[in-house]
């Protein structure tokens, strides 16, 4: 082990690993845990249903990182919830792309919820589509389809920097229910104003879990819980340390 | 086998990572995880010639075919092809009697014009629209509809006249002081910052590292497999 620092993380990461594994386990021997309801999620298949009633595509944005970021794959696991909903009502989904490997991902997860919804037929692979890696071409690209093609239901869900805004605020001024969800905390307040619906941080994380209902993951999301309930006890235990002048835990986490 | 191959690479490769993280002298793991990253360039770099290519034959099968928006495949075509002849790695320049070489990206060069005078201010027009929307947004957002919209609204007004000039100066000519303490109007502004702001932020990102922990281990040992496009696992 290099240092302390690591193997602190190291004996955190087997702690994490240990309870999350035990809750997964737990939950696939039938004890399925509660998991309260997250209006954002909720909301999606309200907003699907409204882009086909009004006969306007679904457009779904997986942010701006590439696919080597757990915030995008988190995005794809949404898309293929969508995908489904979309491929049952044969409503357009339309996804453009940042990244050409997210972009393959994509075609793959759409085609294959497509397949599972029994509508190979519908599946329009020029529906997902590379646009530009760099930010601001994107952001020109994105708001001038939502100008022109003025979706229903406008997702964002993945990794997004300063173009959060910008993209929310036109779906916003098109009339499109917006559902977003990130876990960059500087762009969470331009969501929260300008959507109607937005995941927090880890709720983008649990969306997977709550869309499939699969007690493998609904299991992970419990043992999410507990873990936070040690880092408050770390927490409080940790402030009475430092405040009688103990600084072992301190020292231990790498402080 | 279609889909526990790829389950297999990627839990082969990750755990690699994650064990050359921890165990870097290791001389195996450590070897084994420079090959992986060594082909990833490999192929990234095939990946970029076969991008180009693509890009050039989708665009000119659009120009030619006349498909709709064929002008704007053309203004592609014709701006990667401009900006490649002038940012290729070497270019001869006349200075007097002799030329000198210079790269395509050096200050002062055609290409680093380019990118400087038409790329750069491009992207600053966009980036700009966002103060713009921050003002449509926030007279949204800052509409004191119920309490904790106008507790909102209160400290957005309390931070804005904070950070400027004029807030402190109003703050003295009223005499706040008196109320409030001896502190001025920016120790209130960097207090919400430093302290309830700070304080909720955390508190996110503390979730989010748990989240992102609990996705990685759910991807790598192949429980999460909705982004293969399966919904069930």
């Amino acid at each position: 082990m290099r240092d302390v620092q690591h193997s602190t993380v190291f004996a955190a990461m087997a702690l994490m690993g240990a309870i999350l594994f035990y809750c997964i386990l737990k939950a696939k021997k039938g004890a399925l845990p509660y998991i309260r309801t997250i209006s954002g999620l909720k909301a999606m298949d309200e907003a699907i249903g409204r882009a086909t009633e009004l006969g306007k595509p679904v457009l779904f944005i997986s942010g701006l990182a590439d696919i080597d970021n757990v915030q995008t794959l988190a995005a794809l696991s949404i898309l293929s919830h969508v995908a489904k909903k979309t491929a049952q009502y044969d409503t357009p989904l339309i996804m453009p792309n940042v990244a050409s490997v997210t972009m393959v991902t994509a075609q793959e997860v759409v085609r294959e919820a497509h397949l599972q919804a029994g509508r190979p037929d519908t599946y329009r692979p020029e529906n997902i589509y590379y646009v530009s890696d760099e930010q601001f071409a994107f952001v020109a690209h994105t708001n001038g389809l939502m100008e022109r093609v003025r979706p229903a239901a406008n997702i964002y869900m993945g990794r997004f920097f300063g173009e959060s805004l910008i993209l929310a605020e036109t779906g916003h001024a098109t009339g499109a229910i917006q559902i977003a969800g990130t876990a960059e905390t500087p762009q969470l307040p331009f969501f929260v104003v300008a959507c109607d619906y937005c995941l927090i941080g880890e709720e983008l994380y649990a969306a997977s879990a709550y869309l499939s209902k699969d007690p493998h993951q609904m299991g992970s999301i419990k043992g999410q819980d507990y873990i936070k309930i040690l880092m408050l006890l770390l927490i409080v235990v940790g402030s009475l340390y430092e405040t009688f002048n103990v600084h072992i835990l301190a020292h231990w986490l790498g402080g | 086998m279609r889909r526990q191959l790829p389950l297999l690479v990627l839990f082969f490769s990750g755990m690699t990572m994650l064990v050359d993280y921890f165990f870097p002298e290791t001389p195996l793991i450590h070897g084994t995880r420079e090959v992986f990253l060594n082909w990833g360039r490999i192929a990234l770099t095939f990946a970029m010639i076969l991008g180009v290519m693509n890009l050039l034959i989708s665009n000119l099968k659009k120009v030619f075919l006349q498909q709709s928006g064929w002008m704007y495949n053309m203004i592609l075509l014709l701006s990667f092809g401009i900006t490649f002849w002038y940012s290729v790695p070497f270019h001869f320049v006349k200075s007097g009697e002799y030329f000198s070489m210079i790269k395509g990206t050096d200050a002062g060069s055609t290409g680093f014009n380019i990118f400087m005078n038409v790329y750069t201010p491009l992207s600053s027009t966009m980036f700009s629209l966002v103060a713009f929307f921050i003002a449509s947004a926030a007279f949204r957002a800052f509409r004191a509809k119920n309490i904790e919209a106008t507790l909102l609204l209160g400290s957005a007004i309390l931070v804005m006249l904070g950070s400027i000039p004029l807030g402190n100066s109003l703050y003295d000519r009223f005499h706040l002081a008196t109320w409030f303490g001896s502190h001025n109007l920016s120790w209130v502004a960097n207090f919400i910052q430093d302290v309830p702001m700070s304080a909720s932020q955390r508190a996110i990102n503390l979730g989010v590292a748990v989240g992102i922990i609990s996705m990685s281990m759910k991807i790598l040992l192949g429980i999460d497999r909705s982004y293969f496009g399966e919904g069930e696992s």
